[in-house]
C-alpha cells in the first residue's frame, strides 16, 4: 500500500506538474503591457550639481534642457515605458543685466529748446527716448541714467525716471515718486540700503502694477535709489567722502499673486514623453485627454445625420459600441472622423505634430475604455489634418 | 465522507458525464452538467420531488445548501431509461434521497473545521419506531466561514425533520420538512487571466465585494430559504398493487443582491484602478459612496444596493400507482400536478448614505422615492401549472430478458401578472394562460446471458414545453409567442454490463439529438409594437462513450474509475432565415454559424480513479483522481451570427484529493474523524470560462483574437483546502 501511494504521489507530481495554464501566463507576459504613466516632477538643485555635474543649479538654455533631462528621466523612471509622459520643471538661467554706470541728469530748458519743444517739458514718453539719443548718442552699454525732466500731462510735474542702456536701446525701468517714497514710510525719497530696497519695492509693485495685466513669470525692471556715499563724485563738488542719491537697477519676477526678486532664473515647464522605439525619453508635446460628457454630447449631435443609430447609442449610454456585430458599430474610422471634429474643436490653431492620446468610454459587452493616438499632420494634398499616430 | 466542504453538485464528480464546478466559489453556487447539458436539461428530484425552477427549468442548489448534511443517496440516470415520472429532461436524472427515519434510538454530534475560517456543527437525533408507532428524527447544522474566494463570507442554518408513523400494515406516513436558510457573498463578476494574475489575490481574487464602516460588504451576494414540506402516504392495497403519494409545498424567498443607479464599482483593466477602490484591484470603498450618495442631499442616493428577489410558492401532488398485472408484467401510473407561483422584484436593501432612491420603475407610482425594503424596478408574478400523466409498463419475457414501455404526457400552463409596467387599470397587467404540450415516448429491453453479462438498448422521443421567458419576450405582457415551438429530443443508448465477483463494469454508447433548442429573434412591428419569430434548426448532437468500473481487489482494498469520452457538437448553421412583419415585409435575415462548434461549459473528456483502502477495520483512506479535459469556453450560440472559430479551449486539468477516515470508541461512544484534502497538489486550473470577442482589428499591433485565452472571462478552481470533522454516535 506504501508503495502504491508513493507511486500516485510521483505520477500525481507529473500530472500536475506542470500547470496546466503555463502557456497562458506565456503568453500573456509576452504581450503584457510596459508599465506607462505620468508623472510629474520639479529639478532639485542635487539633480543640476550632482546627478548632472553642472556647475549652477540649472540649464543655461531650454536645448539644454532638453538633451539633458532624459538622463535624469531614464535614472529616476527606469520602469516607465512606453506611453509615459513626464511633466518636468526646470531652472532655466537667464539674466537679466543691472547698471555697470549711473549718470544723473536734469533735463534743463536748453536740452528741451534744442528738441523743438516750445514749452520747458516733455508731453509724450517718446520724446524722453528722443532725448536719451540726442543727449547720449554713445552710450557706455549698461549705463543708468536717471533723469529728472518735466512732464505735461494736463499740468507739468517734475518726474524722476531711470532708463538703462541695454542691448541698444535705452529700457524704462520702474521708478518711484517722492510721495511713493513717502508712502514706503520713507522720510527722503530713497531707500537706506538694498534689503529694505528688495522688501519695500516687492510690496509697492503689487499695488502699482496692478491694473497692468501683468502674468505669472513677467519680469519687470526697477530703479531704486540709496543715500550712501559719493565714492564717483556724482554731484560734482569734487569730494567722495560725502553722500549723495545713487540709483541702481533691481528686477522682480511675478508668480502671479506676488512680485519677488529675480534672481536670474525662470522656471520653466518641459514634457517628454517615452518613445518606445527609440527606449528612451524624448521631448514630446502629447496632450492626454479623456472624453467628458460635454464632448460626447458634442460627437452625437455632430454626428446625427450621419451616422444616426452610432451617435444616438453614443450619446445615450456614453460609451462608443465597439462591437462590429452590432449595429451602432464605431469602427476606427468612424471613430477618427469624431475625434478629428473634436480636436478641431477644442484647439483649432493646433500646429503641425501636436499630438494627442484620447481615452473613451467603449462597450465591447462589457464596459471599458480604449485609447486613441492622434497627430495633426499635412494629408496627401498638404492640408493640416488628424490622423491616427501609429 | 466524500463531500467534505466540496460543493453539494461536486459528490459527483467522478460520474462518467458530469462536470460539476464551484463556478464564483460562493457558499451554494455550484452547478452541474451532465452529458454537456445544463441545468435547464437535468431534472433534479428530491425524494422524487421535481426541484428545478418551474419558468426557466434551472436548479438552484443555493435554494439548498447545506443539503449535503442530511442527505443519504445520490441516484444519477444518465440520458433515458425507466422512471417514474412524467419529467422530460435531456441530460438525464439526478435523485437526491434524503435521510428517512432511523428505526433505532440514537444520534450524533458533528462538527467540521476547514480552511478559510469554515466551522460546522449540528446534531441528529432519532427515536427510533416508538411503542405507539410514530418514529421521529430530526437534525440541525450551522455552518458559517470567510470562503475560500475574497469576499465570499458565507452563513448557513439547515435543518431536517421526519415524523414517521405506520398506521397499520397497510397504511404508513410519512412527514418531512427539510431547509437550508443561507446568505453568502458571491463573486458574480468573470474576469480576465490576465486580471487575476496580476491581482496580488491571484485565484482568490473578487471584485464584487468592499468595506463599509469597516465591515465587509457585498455588492453581490445571495441569500436563500426555501424550506420543502411533504406528506408521503404509502397503501399496500393489495399483495399486487401499492399506491405511493406525496402531497409537497414548497416556500421560497431570497435573491441575489447587486447595484442599482450609477454603476461606479468596474475597474481599469489595464492596471486595476478606480476612484472607488482602495488600491489596485482593491475591495470597493463603499464609504466614499456612501459620502457621495450623503452629499446629494435631498435628490437623494444615486448608487445604491438592491435585491432581486424571485420568491415562489409551489404546490404539488405526485402519485404512483403500482400494480403486478401478471407475475411478468407490471404497471406503473402516475400522477404528477403542480401550481407554483414565482414572485420577482427588486427591493432596495442598502441606501449607501443617502436619503432615498428615485425609481421609476412602476407605472402606477412614478417617481417613488424608495427606501429600504420598496420595491424598485421590477414586480411581476410567473404563474405555471404542471399536470403530468405518466404510465410504463415492464415485461419481463423471460428469465433472461426484461423489456419496458413508457408514455408520458404533460402540459403547461403560463400566466403573467406584471404589477410594474401596466397600470392597475391596464388589462394587460394580467395575461391570459398560454398552455404548451409536452410528450415522451421511451422503450428499452436488457438481456442478461452468461451469468455475468448484460446488453441493453433504450430509445426515446420526447417533446418538451418552451420555457416561460421564450413565450413571455422581453419582460412583458405585450410580446407574446404563443406559437412558442416545443424543443424535440431524440436518443438511444445501447450498453454492455458485467457483473463479476471482483470486478465490475458498465460500458454505455449514446447518443441524443437536440433539435430546435428555443431561438427566438424579436423585433419591432411598422406600428411600433414588437413581435417575435420561432427560429427552427439550431440542433446539436451530444453523443459518446462511458465506462465505468469497480474492482475489489480485497477485502481491504477497493478501486474504481471511469472514462468518459463526448463528441458533442452544434448540428448545421441556420442561414438566410428569414424574418417577416405581419404585412409580409422581410424585416430581417438570420443567420448562426455554428456547423461543427463544440458545445462548450463542460468537459467533453473525463476520467476518474479511485483508490479506497481499508488500513485498520475502522481506518480508511481514500485517494480519487480526476481528469478533466476538451472544455470549451461558454458561448451562446445565437451570438455566432458570423462565422467564427470554436469557442476558446480551456486548459484540461487533474485533480487529486485524499481523505482518511478513522474509527475509534471515545467513552461509550463511537467516534469518528475524517480529515480531507482537496486538491492536493495545489493546482492552479480554471474550471469555467466565458468566450471572448476580438479586441481591435487583424493586422493592429494589439490585435487579439477572439475566443482565445486572453479574452476569456474565467472563473479559477480551488487551491489546495482541506477539512476535519469529527462525529460522536450515542
Amino acid at each position: 500500500m506504501k508503495n502504491l501511494f508513493n507511486y500516485v504521489m510521483i505520477i500525481g507530481f507529473i500530472l500536475v506538474g506542470c500547470n496546466p495554464n503555463q502557456d497562458i501566463y506565456d503568453e500573456i507576459a509576452l504581450n503584457a503591457k510596459p508599465i506607462s504613466g505620468d508623472v510629474a516632477y520639479t529639478l532639485t538643485e542635487e539633480d543640476y550639481t550632482e546627478e548632472l555635474e553642472l556647475r549652477f543649479p540649472n540649464f543655461g538654455s531650454e536645448d539644454e534642457a532638453k538633451e539633458l533631462i532624459p538622463i535624469l528621466l531614464e535614472d529616476k523612471y527606469p520602469a516607465l515605458k512606453d506611453g509615459s509622459s513626464a511633466f518636468i520643471t526646470y531652472a532655466l538661467y537667464s539674466p537679466k543685466r543691472e547698471e555697470r554706470s549711473l549718470i544723473r541728469y536734469t533735463v534743463s530748458n536748453e536740452d528741451y529748446a534744442a528738441l523743438g519743444h516750445t514749452f520747458g517739458n516733455f508731453d509724450r514718453e517718446s520724446e524722453i527716448i528722443e532725448f536719451l539719443e540726442y543727449k547720449y548718442p554713445n552710450p557706455e552699454d549698461r549705463v543708468l541714467v536717471s533723469l529728472t525732466y518735466d512732464f505735461y500731462n494736463g499740468s507739468t510735474n517734475t518726474l524722476n525716471t531711470g532708463y538703462l542702456f541695454i542691448n541698444d536701446t535705452w529700457e524704462e525701468m520702474i521708478s518711484f515718486s517722492d510721495d511713493e517714497y513717502t508712502l514706503m514710510g520713507e522720510r527722503f525719497p530713497n531707500f537706506s540700503n538694498e534689503d529694505e530696497a528688495t522688501l519695500k519695492t516687492a510690496i509697492i509693485l503689487k499695488d502699482k502694477l496692478k491694473f497692468d495685466g501683468y502674468e505669472a513669470g513677467d519680469i519687470v525692471g526697477t530703479m531704486y535709489k540709496l543715500y550712501t556715499t559719493d565714492v564717483d563724485d556724482l554731484d560734482e563738488d569734487g569730494r567722495t567722502d560725502d553722500s549723495t542719491t545713487y540709483s541702481y537697477v533691481k528686477y522682480f519676477i511675478y508668480d502671479g499673486e506676488n512680485w519677488s526678486e529675480y534672481n536670474d532664473v525662470i522656471n520653466q515647464v518641459l514634457q517628454f514623453g517615452y518613445d518606445g522605439e527609440q527606449d528612451a525619453w524624448v521631448p514630446d508635446n502629447t496632450i492626454k485627454y479623456t472624453l467628458v460628457d460635454e464632448d460626447i454630447s458634442f460627437i452625437s449631435s455632430t454626428f446625427i445625420d450621419k451616422y444616426p443609430g452610432p451617435a444616438d447609442n453614443v450619446g445615450f449610454f456614453g460609451s462608443f459600441d465597439r462591437r462590429s456585430s452590432s449595429s451602432n458599430y464605431w469602427n476606427d474610422d468612424m471613430l477618427l472622423e469624431a475625434f478629428s471634429a473634436l480636436l478641431n474643436k477644442k484647439q483649432p490653431e493646433a500646429e503641425e505634430g501636436q499630438k494627442y492620446v484620447l481615452t473613451y468610454v467603449v462597450y465591447t459587452g462589457a464596459t471599458g475604455t480604449e485609447s486613441m493616438s492622434l497627430i495633426k499632420a499635412k494629408n496627401d494634398s498638404g492640408e493640416l489634418v488628424w490622423k491616427v499616430n501609429k | 465522507m466524500k463531500l467534505g466542504t466540496q460543493e453539494f453538485p461536486e459528490i459527483l464528480k467522478s460520474t462518467p458525464g458530469v462536470y460539476a464546478t464551484k463556478q464564483g466559489g460562493g457558499y451554494g453556487d455550484g452547478r452541474i452538467n451532465l452529458r454537456g447539458f445544463n441545468s435547464e436539461n437535468v431534472a433534479v428530484l428530491i425524494n422524487g420531488i421535481p426541484v428545478n425552477d418551474m419558468e426557466n427549468g434551472r436548479v438552484f442548489w443555493s435554494n439548498w445548501a447545506g443539503l449535503g448534511d442530511v442527505t443519504s443517496q445520490m441516484q444519477v440516470q444518465r440520458g433515458l431509461g425507466a422512471s417514474k415520472l412524467a419529467v422530460p429532461s435531456i441530460g438525464g436524472t439526478i435523485n437526491i434521497v434524503t435521510k428517512t427515519t432511523d428505526a433505532e434510538e440514537g444520534g450524533n454530534v458533528a462538527t467540521t473545521i476547514a480552511n478559510d475560517g469554515y466551522l460546522k456543527y449540528g446534531m441528529t437525533y432519532s427515536t427510533g419506531l416508538m411503542k405507539n408507532g410514530f418514529a421521529v428524527t430530526a437534525s440541525a447544522a450551522s455552518t458559517k466561514g470567510d470562503g475560500y474566494v475574497d469576499g465570499t463570507q458565507f452563513s448557513g442554518v439547515s435543518y431536517f425533520i421526519n415524523i414517521s408513523k405506520e398506521i397499520n400494515d397497510n397504511h404508513s406516513l410519512s412527514f418531512s420538512a427539510f431547509g437550508a436558510k443561507q446568505q453568502h457573498g458571491q463573486r458574480q463578476n468573470r474576469h480576465l487571466i490576465e486580471t487575476f494574475k496580476n491581482s496580488e489575490r491571484g485565484r482568490k481574487f473578487n471584485s464584487d465585494w468592499g468595506y463599509k464602516n469597516g465591515q465587509v460588504t457585498f455588492q453581490e451576494d445571495n441569500f436563500y430559504h426555501k424550506p420543502q414540506i411533504s406528506l408521503n402516504h404509502t397503501w399496500n392495497i393489495n399483495e399486487k398493487t401499492s399506491l405511493l403519494s406525496s402531497a409537497y409545498v414548497s416556500f421560497g424567498t431570497g435573491g441575489g443582491g447587486g447595484w442599482r443607479g450609477v454603476n461606479k464599482f468596474t475597474f481599469n483593466e489595464a492596471d486595476g484602478s478606480s476612484p472607488y477602490r482602495t488600491g489596485l484591484y482593491g475591495p470597493i470603498d463603499f464609504d466614499l459612496i456612501s459620502a457621495e450618495n450623503e452629499a446629494r442631499g435631498a435628490e437623494g442616493s444615486e448608487t445604491i444596493l438592491r435585491a432581486s428577489r424571485n420568491d415562489h410558492n409551489w404546490y404539488g401532488l405526485l402519485s404512483t400507482l403500482k400494480t403486478d398485472l401478471t407475475d411478468d408484467l407490471v404497471l406503473l401510473a402516475g400522477l404528477d400536478f403542480r401550481s407554483y407561483k414565482g414572485i420577482h422584484f427588486q427591493e432596495v436593501t442598502d441606501l449607501l448614505g443617502g436619503r432615498y432612491f428615485l425609481d421609476n420603475g412602476n407605472e402606477n407610482n412614478p417617481n417613488n422615492p424608495a427606501g429600504v425594503g420598496d420595491k424598485i424596478n421590477y414586480y411581476n408574478d410567473g404563474k405555471v401549472g404542471w399536470l403530468g400523466l405518466f404510465g410504463q409498463l415492464e415485461y419481463d419475457i423471460n428469465e433472461h430478458f426484461n423489456a419496458f414501455i413508457s408514455l408520458a404526457g404533460s402540459n403547461t400552463s403560463y400566466q403573467r401578472i406584471d404589477y410594474f409596467n401596466y397600470l392597475d387599470s391596464d388589462p394587460l397587467q394580467k395575461t391570459d394562460r398560454y398552455n404548451f404540450a409536452g410528450y415522451s415516448v421511451k422503450g428499452g429491453a436488457n438481456y442478461r446471458f452468461g451469468g455475468n453479462h448484460n446488453v441493453f438498448a433504450n430509445l426515446g422521443y420526447f417533446e418538451r414545453a418552451p420555457n416561460f421567458d421564450a413565450v413571455f419576450l422581453n419582460f412583458s405582457n405585450d410580446n407574446i409567442n404563443a406559437d412558442a415551438p416545443n424543443q424535440k429530443i431524440s436518443s438511444v443508448e445501447i450498453g454492455y454490463g458485467f457483473r463479476g465477483e471482483k470486478f465490475s463494469a458498465n460500458l454505455n454508447l449514446y447518443r441524443t439529438f437536440w433539435k430546435d433548442r428555443t431561438e427566438i429573434a424579436s423585433f419591432q412591428q411598422p406600428d411600433g409594437t414588437r413581435a417575435a419569430a420561432n427560429i427552427l434548426g439550431v440542433n446539436a448532437i451530444h453523443q459518446g462513450i462511458e465506462l465505468d468500473f469497480v474492482y475489489r481487489v480485497s477485502n481491504k482494498f477497493n478501486i474504481t474509475g471511469m472514462a468518459s469520452l463526448g463528441d458533442w457538437r452544434w448540428d448545421k448553421d441556420v442561414l438566410g432565415v428569414p424574418i417577416f412583419d405581419e404585412d409580409q415585409n422581410l424585416i430581417d435575415v438570420v443567420d448562426i454559424y455554428i456547423k461543427d462548434l463544440h458545445v462548450a461549459d463542460a468537459a467533453q473528456t473525463t476520467a476518474a480513479l479511485g483508490l479506497d483502502y481499508r488500513l485498520a477495520p475502522k481506518t480508511r483512506i481514500n485517494l480519487d483522481y480526476n481528469y478533466f479535459g476538451d472544455i470549451y469556453a461558454e458561448f451562446d450560440p445565437s451570438d455566432r451570427q458570423e462565422p467564427g472559430p470554436d469557442a476558446w479551449k480551456m486548459p484540461n486539468y487533474n485533480l487529486f484529493d485524499v481523505a482518511l477516515t478513522h474509527g475509534f470508541k471515545f467513552g461509550p461512544f463511537d467516534a469518528s474523524i475524517t480529515g480531507r484534502i482537496n486538491n492536493l497538489f495545489d493546482l492552479e486550473y480554471i474550471s469555467d470560462a466565458q468566450d471572448g470577442r476580438a479586441v481591435g482589428n487583424p493586422g493592429d499591433p494589439d490585435y487579439i483574437p477572439g475566443s482565445s485565452a486572453r479574452v476569456a472571462r474565467v472563473y479559477y478552481g480551488f487551491g489546495r483546502t482541506f477539512s476535519v470533522g469529527a462525529r460522536l454516535n450515542f
